[in-house]
């Protein structure tokens, strides 16, 4: 059963998230809408115009899953604040925000496939599935940075925004001027030496499945661990 | 309704020590003055009672639970502080609401009479309202949530005279109908010492004082006289200041007055306020002489 409080921290980050996902959608269409009238007014061209309208549902398929990304990343401290003003556990926050971020990923995952029939036939399940799944992982991974940050005063905030991403793309330069360097036969169909297990396993329909399970586990795991320690700030 | 123990809590910010290895108990429905300097740590303390901050060691328990991580017990608390917690465009009544939601049975009989009183309009966003406003609208949220333990963090900031007056009327109205238990944290100490039952004094980071306030002001003597014979009559006293004044001197002391003690006919025995006592007991205490 789910506790009141529970309830009020899901209820509340869904109105909140409503309240966003609606603000950022009434801009952006209102600014596609204002372009696309002065190129009418301009041009004169009423089929173009109606071309244009066409292109809005795929705007707000592609600005949806952006606002409830950045939803996760941004709210996290200001929601343990109201939380903890009204007696609301670390435990109980973590968990209506979960239950949050799962509902309204399904429900924006919905709203994107119904807006994309508007240019694309529908998918299969599969590919649905997989959607899905890739919209809630990228969601939980911005939430896990979110209660990350949360942790940080601002000037924390301001160094590890601009450090990390540098480090991130230091790391993977070097990742991928290693293996340029490793040159292996591949396309004989059989394997140098002690690899031969890496290839089994990459080779695998499971892996991808395995690496994503063992990804999503490390990203909750990130998700309660900043959580639980979060706290009040004096700046 | 169960007691709020404070155990052995120390907070440090990286080198700095703001509690040193605090201990004291909440009695239920008892009205307590928790005072200090500024920078004493009292916001700091009342933020580890309801887990807003973690201390460095020791522990805050509601009965014999922790109330780390504990709906239950954090819902029996609650801290009414400087700090404005509620995001943006947050408007009085949903607060009201949300401490209805979180709480449950809030007052909103006696909130709606009391915003009525103080002249706020429930619709106002808090982030709109003046220092002064701000502090109203807190208050009366604190005066009407339904808890044991109410923690007041400066509950008169940028009040003007008349609003402190309505305040402390309103404190005692809602005392009276639910007896339960009010911490004022306040610098004020002149106004709320009618009102307190009960004083917690920090001072250099530790618990000075943690007595009821008539004790307190029982054992606070004022002795004034010639040099010699007041110095004679205190010896042996906690004395927390002495001014001089030509050949006269005053004692405060702190301290029980033995019958066997004769006071000599030039000695004048009177008594100090909770003030003076929080000043001198703040300042250094023993013999700081003027």
């Amino acid at each position: 059963m789910i506790s009141t409080k529970k309830e009020m921290v899901t209820t509340n980050v869904l109105h909140q998230l409503g309240i966003a996902a609606l603000t950022a959608a009434a801009w952006v269409v209102g600014v596609e809408l204002v372009f696309d009238l002065l190129a009418l007014i301009f041009n004169h061209n009423l089929q173009s115009f109606l071309v244009s309208l066409q292109g809005i549902p795929t705007t707000l398929a592609n600005i949806l899953p952006v606002v409830l990304a950045i939803y996760f990343l941004v709210t996290p401290y200001s929601d343990f604040k109201w939380a903890i003003q009204n007696g609301v556990s670390r435990w109980t926050l973590w968990q209506g925000r979960l239950l949050a971020l799962l509902l309204s990923t399904i429900l924006i995952d919905l709203i994107d496939e119904l807006l994309a029939l508007t240019y694309r036939p529908m998918g299969s399940w599969s590919a649905l599935l997989i959607h899905l799944l890739g919209l809630l992982t990228t969601v939980l991974t911005f939430q896990a940075i979110g209660n990350g940050f949360g942790l940080l005063s601002r000037k924390g905030k301001v160094i590890v925004g601009i450090g990390l991403p540098i480090v991130m793309i230091i790391l993977l330069m070097m990742l991928m001027s290693a293996v340029d360097g490793v040159t292996l036969d591949y396309s004989n169909g059989h394997f140098i030496g002690s690899m031969g297990w890496l290839f089994n396993l990459l080779d695998s329909s499971a892996t991808p499945w395995i690496l994503w399970m063992v990804y999503l586990a490390v990203v909750l795991f990130l998700t309660k661990f900043f959580n639980d320690r979060m706290q009040l700030r004096r700046d | 309704m169960e007691q709020l123990s404070i155990k052995h809590v120390t907070k440090r910010f990286g080198r700095r020590t703001v509690l040193d290895d605090i201990s004291f108990t909440l009695a239920p429905a008892k009205i307590y003055g928790l005072l200090g300097s500024n920078g004493a740590g009292k916001s700091t303390l009342l933020n580890i009672i309801t887990n807003r901050i973690f201390p460095t060691s020791g522990t805050v328990e509601l009965g014999n639970e922790n109330i780390n991580n504990n709906d239950d017990a954090l819902g029996k608390i609650f801290l009414m502080s400087e700090a404005n917690l509620y995001p943006k465009r947050t408007s009085v009544r949903r607060m009201f609401d949300l401490a209805n939601g979180a709480y449950g049975h809030f007052n909103y009989q006696t909130a709606e009479r009391q915003l009525k009183l103080f002249g706020l309009d429930e619709s106002a966003h808090l982030n709109d309202l003046s220092t002064g406003e701000q502090t109203i609208a807190k208050v009366i949220l604190a005066l009407n949530v339904a808890v044991d333990y109410v923690l007041l963090d400066e509950p008169v900031l940028g009040l003007d005279a008349s609003h402190r007056e309505l305040f402390y009327q309103e404190l005692l109205k809602s005392y009276q109908a639910q007896p339960r238990t009010f911490v004022l944290s306040t610098h004020l100490i002149e106004e709320v010492q009618q009102l307190v039952e009960h004083v917690i004094i920090i001072g250099q980071h530790k618990v000075i004082a943690d007595s009821d306030v008539q004790e307190m002001l029982d054992r606070a003597h004022s002795v004034s006289g010639p040099a010699r014979l007041v110095d004679q009559y205190t010896a042996g006293l906690r004395v927390l200041k002495v001014e001089d004044i030509g050949k006269l001197r005053t004692a405060y002391v702190y301290d029980d007055l033995d019958d066997d003690r004769i006071l000599p006919d030039q000695v004048q025995l009177g008594h100090y306020d909770l003030q003076h006592l929080f000043i001198y007991l703040t300042n250094g205490g023993e013999n700081n002489h003027d």
